[in-house]
């Protein structure tokens, strides 16, 4: 259990999220850095789904209400216990009373609080991930605040067999200020000028000041559509279609300003024009991007997709292997 | 009417599918859809997490651990061409009693006059205007009406209702110039020919505030016996709006909060090639029954 003091600048409890009921308009909400949160889970010999803190830029302050053990994965947001400094990637044995606090950012967007037996919210729709716009999962549907109350469940192990793990450095990641996402091209790609098309893919973006786990937005230069009559049931934008569904990690680019890049608490559907389609796994990589942080679009096919997927499926094998994970 | 170079099956990213069967919104097109999507569903393929039907395409969500993207792509696209056959399907029809002109649409546009392109009015009193109408003849034109239910998309709940009517008969007007921060929940709301009802109390939103339903179309808690799944609505469904005055808004209003409201729902079978040969007499006929409801 944990007191909140300070609920940081975006603290939300999130698993893997909810699948399966996107058609519904609920979103999956769940980790933006799926690599960084399941690695702690692993550490912890959690499963791999357990509820854990997402945190944002700037950490929350807590107190720790009875012993247990915790990771901190992700962006470095400088983790403290009692004020001393402590490392990332690593499970580490906290008491009753202990203070956990942050310090300033130094790499990446999102750090992760994991804790043995995950934290205990209600499940919503078969997770317990808070959806930021849809207000619902999580602890009461929305970020943490002081004086909130966090209770996790029992632990499966005792703790002192899942205190002191750690990751080996080669497995983990740098958070970069510029990354490039890879990404298929499609949906109504067509419709965009060829010039625009190139340039999309030869511009350096950079995240604007707006961006959240709904959404990032981009900034750069404005791209331009076809011109072409637009179809009945469409807004009268080039940049609009007639409503669609969006895959979580797709572009969109409104009145050809500022493209859209659509995450994990998104709108499910609505009427813009996808261009392509962010890699899942890539996605992670985004999550650690912040606002003035900068991004090149690779454009890739399907294989090679599949490709990257298997890549980071392998590391976390690995991880599981070299760690004893017991699921 | 086929579309050259259509549907478009395309990847989008490692675990989504994205065709589009058409450019202009029809609900040939979508009868096509809903059907796909409804036999993907069916199919049970392994690895296909779920079809979401939209107006003039869908999204397939899958996980390619457990099948091969170019396996499914060629499984989705013979389950499409199966379903250019417009065959009858379930479809329930629903009556949903609107106050028009309430006093809480009148309220938000108020509170977001500087977002409308016409703040000296009410909303339905803008759309009636440009569709050359009065505010009455709008409200008869449109209860008149039968809405096909196409998709949900934005919020959780939200659906996206499309007018069962010849495209040149379809009235419609633009969303607002600058999308409002909130909207209550419960609005008839309308952007374009298309119309939804807010299932979200402050969700925002674009589209002209019409009028206010006393009965929720979505309810997380699950409180009426018509929302046990939450949503009262799916893709397929129709609804039919009945103009309804205060007193009976209240009154409504009154066996919701008592959690004993239930909607006048008929299920019907759907034919298609009915709909296409006679619209009105066809729908005529499947409206008569909620009379007896």
């Amino acid at each position: 259990m944990f007191e909140v003091l300070s609920g940081g600048a975006q603290t939300t409890v999130q698993d893997m999220g909810r699948s399966g009921r996107y058609r519904y308009a609920i979103c999956p909400s769940g980790a933006q850095d799926n690599f960084s949160f399941r690695v702690g889970n692993i550490l912890l010999k959690n499963s791999e789904n357990a509820a854990a803190l997402e945190m944002t830029v700037i950490g929350p302050r807590m107190r720790v209400q009875e012993d247990t053990v915790i990771a901190f994965t992700g962006a470095d947001l400088a983790p403290k216990i009692n004020g001393e400094e402590v490392d990332l990637w690593k499970t580490i044995r906290v008491k009753a009373g202990d203070i956990i606090s942050f310090g300033q950012l130094r790499s990446g967007c999102r750090s992760y609080l994991c804790v043995a037996g995950g934290v205990d919210v209600p499940l919503v729709f078969g997770s317990r991930s808070t959806g930021t716009l849809n207000k619902i999962g999580g602890y009461k549907g929305r970020k943490l605040e002081k004086s909130d109350v966090i209770k996790t469940f029992k632990p499966e192990f005792p703790l002192h067999e899942i205190e002191g793990r750690s990751l080996p450095r080669k497995y983990i990641p740098s958070f970069l200020t510029e990354a490039k996402l890879r990404i298929i091209p499609g949906g109504y790609d067509y419709r965009l000028t060829e010039e625009s098309f190139t340039e999309f893919f030869r511009t350096t973006w950079t995240v604007a000041l707006n961006s959240n786990r709904v959404a990032y937005y981009l900034n750069g230069p404005k791209l331009g559509f076809k011109p072409a009559k637009q179809p009945f049931g469409a807004g009268s934008n080039p940049s609009n279609v007639v409503d669609i569904a969006y895959p979580i990690g797709s572009i969109q680019v409104p009145g050809g300003e500022h493209p859209v890049l659509l995450l994990n608490d998104g709108v499910t559907g609505g009427g813009f024009a996808i261009i392509g389609t962010v890699v899942r796994a890539d996605l992670d990589i985004a999550a650690q991007l912040k606002p003035g942080d900068r991004i090149v679009f690779e454009s890739i096919g399907i294989q090679e997709a599949l490709e990257i997927r298997k890549e980071k499926a392998d590391k976390i094998s690995a991880i599981k292997d070299i760690t004893d994970y017991p699921f | 009417m086929p579309n050259p170079g259509l549907p478009r099956y395309g990847f989008a990213g490692d675990e989504y599918i994205f065709v589009q069967v058409g450019h202009d919104m029809d609900l040939n097109i979508n009868f096509q859809i809903q059907a796909t999507c409804k036999a993907i569903m069916a199919e049970g393929i392994p690895g296909m997490l779920e079809a979401y039907p939209a107006n003039t395409s869908y999204l397939v969500h899958y996980n390619p651990d457990e099948i091969e993207p170019d396996v499914l792509l060629k499984k989705i696209q013979k389950i499409g061409v199966r379903s250019e056959e417009f065959v009858p399907f379930d479809s329930r029809l629903i009556e949903i009693p609107i106050l028009y002109n309430d006093p809480w649409s009148i309220e938000c546009a108020k509170a977001f006059a500087s977002n409308h392109q016409d703040p000296s009015v009410t909303n339905i009193e803008y759309v009636a205007r440009i569709n050359r109408m009065t505010v009455s003849e709008f409200i008869m034109a449109q209860t008149g009406l039968q809405y096909f239910m196409t998709m949900f998309r934005f919020l959780p709940g939200t659906q996206c209702f499309f007018p069962m009517v010849e495209r040149s008969k379809a009235f419609s007007c633009p969303t607002y110039v600058v999308p409002r921060q909130w909207t209550p929940d419960r609005i008839l709301n309308m952007g374009g020919v298309f119309i939804g009802i807010t299932a979200h109390d402050r969700q925002p939103g674009g589209y002209q505030l019409l009028g206010r339903s006393p009965a929720p179309v979505y309810d997380a808690e699950r409180r009426l016996v018509d929302l046990k799944e939450s949503i009262l609505l799916n893709p397929g469904d129709r609804i039919k709006l009945r103009s309804i005055e205060m007193d009976e808004y209240k009154a409504l209003r009154a066996s919701v909060e008592a959690g004993e409201y239930r909607f006048k729902i008929i299920k019907q079978t759907f034919e298609p090639l009915r709909y296409f040969e006679d619209r009105e007499n066809y729908l005529r006929s499947l409206e008569e029954r909620l009379r007896d409801v």
